[in-house]
């Protein structure tokens, strides 16, 4: 089944389809591993052993059949959730890299997060709708059941707060959800002592206990009643004018004082009181010196494409369309404002598509696409399907990333002028003294590493994202077409 | 659309061809014939009218120009007499049941919304009963929104004094419902005969769902009233069991029912609930309070 890609060979050997998906790139909590998600692939190094590792599935589909759009690790680090464009959550055991549940969902999703005890693993997808599927393997199937919907609304972003009680939300509608995550101990008369850290979700009567009481495991089961979920929004975040595109927490997690910063079609940075639903501070991305002196044609405001946080909270680094390189704010604490730290420009001219900080403070960012086939609403045979997955993980394999690292160098100042360490300079690694060095980039950039290629492909896949947030704008004549040939009917074929 | 030798006339705002129709009297209501549109409109499409960033970026001046004049007062005192009132004028505070909201002391703010006004019927209606509550209509059609807006503006021509306390919002009440209204700022929301889409796909177009509730629930006070209304028995029944499983609404008992006055005006009040009742139709309401949340 050929599908229509755009392919006139082309440009420079690169498969430019209608669809490119971003590499994602995400990091162990302790630092353990990286992985880098391009297409339907996991490209997963393992720094402690410096080799790359080989993933193992059993689950049935057994691979991505299309580009995954969302990773995410849970807090310690023992499980990591993939999902994406084939309507797949995969869930992996980080120890062996294998995976333990796939599960079809209805709609494409969008983004993942753990719940804080990693009990459950949360998705938004394509329609607005989160859904959550508890972590715990059994037999037989688990369905996900939904907690909450924006209306309509693509969810861009899904974060778990850090005391583990609230949803925050953003999506293209430029609004900034906080739902609540509702519990009541009182209401269980389940007879036993519990330590004071607890979770529960209340209104889908099922405890999710986060105790070291063994046997309250057995009373998590799965909801009596689906239809319940998080039924209670807690505050709205509105300020953006325009699609918001990521969400980050800034501020130490210990001091439990979390503010929340997000990203936008509008180009700025906005900081958040989540709680009270009150924005802090506005950072313009536009304004910045450096980015301003780019390309002069186009004058359209660029988007925030990505946010990553540092571990200690303080540094925001930002990722902007068409800047081939990366934006660091500082996030001060005391005054509540984001002021500029540094625009770090890369060696060649490729925006990344993807950032993460890890816990040491370096700052990993990865830039590359693949295509993202799409099967469509038509029936597919068994056969049809295995094809496709298979050219999906064959795109995943050739396609070619960059990976980058950027650290802070801490200037050699003895004596009192120790102070001035605290702002210290981040700069860009040089290609050879990366950790993992030569292995690391093999296994995540893939087997060519040509800039012009990567280029084209990180380009495309910020154009894909731009038509996705943006209102489409059809002409009067193709909303004439478009209402004669609607389709109504579900499964039959379409015509014309 | 009536043709007149006027070559020009089509292309004339619905107020001037109005105008020309009746022969140059433009004192009169508006005519529902020249703002015929169809029943249903796709929520899910993106149209294009402008929406406030937040509920404080909305300027509800333009909407209730008396109100935000600079006596505050204004908004304490009773309505001036007037021979022409059909209705008598009643107190907010009589009849309900519900905790009694305390008249508005600073900014005044909108208390009231009708989730698909329609032509305006049960705004018309209620503007004289709580003629201290601020109340919006809310409609995704532009010709009917647009009906509605001259509808109040000759209104409040002829009735000097009067229906200053209702308006017409042209926008999708299930997107941006938030961007309007504050956490726990109305005391009452409306959603009569609301567009049952009936294919099973469809269902999640419709205007109750567990989803919007939630929204629904975060824009209104504790103690609001929610009033829901249909002549189409499934989608009755889908209302009811939505608002019994979401744990911020309880419905209101019987007695509650028959003391409130507002709760005859849904079937009476609108078109589409007149029309019902000469067709003999059944009507299935389910009507429920914002509780607190049991956190």
């Amino acid at each position: 089944m050929e599908p229509a890609t755009e392919d006139d060979g082309g440009f420079m050997g690169v498969h430019v389809g209608e669809n490119m998906a971003p590499a994602l790139v995400s990091v162990h909590p302790k630092g353990a591993h990286i992985v880098v998600s391009i297409g339907a692939g996991l490209r997963i190094f393992d720094f402690l052993k410096n080799t790359p590792v080989a993933v193992e599935d059993n689950t049935t589909p057994g691979k991505h059949g299309e580009a995954i759009r969302a990773v995410a690790f849970n807090e310690e680090g023992t499980l990591f959730a993939s999902a994406g464009d084939d309507k797949l959550v995969k869930l992996w055991i980080t120890e062996t890299w294998s995976c333990v549940k796939t599960t079809r969902l209805p709609k494409k999703v969008t983004s993942v997060a753990f719940s804080k005890d990693s009990k459950w693993v949360l998705f938004a997808d394509k329609f607005g709708a989160v859904h959550c599927l508890p972590t715990e393997v059994k037999d037989g199937k688990d369905e996900p059941f939904q907690l909450l919907a924006h209306c309509c609304s693509i969810i861009t972003d899904l974060e778990v707060t850090s005391d583990g009680k609230y949803i925050v939300t953003s999506d293209r509608d430029f609004k900034i959800r906080v739902s609540t995550i509702m519990g009541d101990i009182s209401r269980l008369d389940v007879d036993c002592a519990l330590g004071s850290t607890f979770q529960l979700f209340e209104l889908i009567l099922c405890v999710v206990a986060f105790t070291e009481h063994e046997r309250l495991d057995q009373v998590s089961v799965f909801p009596r009643d689906p239809l319940k979920g998080a039924p209670e929004i807690w505050k709205y975040c509105l300020g953006h004018s325009s699609f918001v595109t990521c969400t980050a927490f800034v501020g130490k997690r210990s001091s439990g004082q979390q503010f929340l910063v997000s990203g936008s079609g509008d180009s700025t940075v906005r900081l958040w009181d989540y709680y009270n639903g009150k924005m802090l501070d506005v950072f313009y991305t536009g304004e910045v010196e450096e980015l301003r002196n780019g390309k002069v044609e186009d004058d359209s405001s660029r988007a925030v494409s990505g946010l990553s946080v540092s571990p200690d909270g303080s540094v925001v680094a930002v990722l902007i369309e068409r800047f081939s390189g990366v934006l660091l704010l500082h996030y001060d604490d005391a005054t509540k404002k984001l002021t500029h730290l540094e625009s770090i420009f890369l060696s060649e001219q490729v925006s990344p598509t993807s950032l993460a900080f890890d816990v040491d403070s370096r700052l990993w960012l990865v830039a590359g696409a693949a295509e993202s086939i799409e099967l469509g609403d038509q029936l597919v045979t068994p056969e049809d399907a295995a094809a496709a997955e298979a050219r999906a993980q064959m795109v995943a394999r050739t396609a070619v990333a960059h990976v980058r690292l950027i650290r802070k160098h801490t200037s050699d100042l003895g004596g009192e002028d120790n102070a001035r360490e605290t702002l210290a300079a981040y700069k860009l690694c040089e290609e050879d003294s990366m950790p993992g060095g030569e292995s690391l980039r093999l296994a995540l950039q893939g087997s060519r590493a040509d800039a012009g290629e990567v280029a084209v492909a990180a380009e495309a896949a910020e154009q894909a994202m731009r038509k996705l947030m943006s209102k489409r704008q059809y002409t009067i004549e193709q909303r004439e077409n478009r209402k004669r040939f609607r389709n109504d009917k579900k499964l039959e074929n379409k015509e014309g | 659309m009536a043709d007149c030798e006027d070559g020009g006339f089509k292309g004339k705002r619905r107020s001037e061809q109005q105008t020309l129709a009746q022969g140059g009297n433009q004192k009169g209501l508006p005519r529902k014939r020249f703002y015929r549109a169809r029943a249903h409109s796709n929520p899910l499409s993106d149209s294009y009218f402008p929406v406030p960033n937040n509920p404080s970026d909305c300027d509800w001046k333009e909407h209730f120009p008396a109100f935000f004049k600079d006596n505050a007062s204004e908004v304490e005192s009773g309505k001036p007499a007037n021979d022409e009132a059909k209705s008598e004028v009643r107190s907010s505070e009589s009849g309900a049941v519900v905790p009694s909201f305390p008249a508005e002391k600073s900014v005044p703010k909108v208390r009231f919304a009708d989730i698909g006004c329609g032509f305006g019927g049960l705004l018309v209606k209620l503007s004289v009963l709580y003629p201290d509550k601020l109340m919006v209509g809310m409609e995704l059609r532009d010709k009917v929104s647009e009906y509605v807006k001259e509808r109040i503006l000759a209104l409040r021509l002829k009735y000097s004094g009067q229906y200053e306390n209702i308006s017409c919002l042209r926008t999708n009440a299930m997107k941006y419902l938030p961007n309007y209204f504050e956490k726990g700022q109305l005391e009452k929301m409306f959603f009569l005969f609301p567009d049952p889409h009936f294919k099973e796909k469809n269902h999640r177009r419709r205007i109750i769902s567990q989803a919007l509730l939630a929204e629904y629930a975060y824009i209104m006070a504790i103690g609001g009233i929610i009033y829901t209304i249909t002549d189409v028995e499934e989608l009755g029944e889908w209302m009811k069991s939505n608002l019994d499983a979401h744990p911020l609404f309880e419905p209101l008992s019987e007695a509650e029912l028959a003391k409130d006055p507002v709760v005859d005006l849904l079937t009476s009040a609108t078109e589409e609930g007149q029309k019902v009742a000469r067709n003999s139709g059944e009507t299935y309401r389910a009507i429920y309070r914002r509780i607190a949340s049991a956190v």
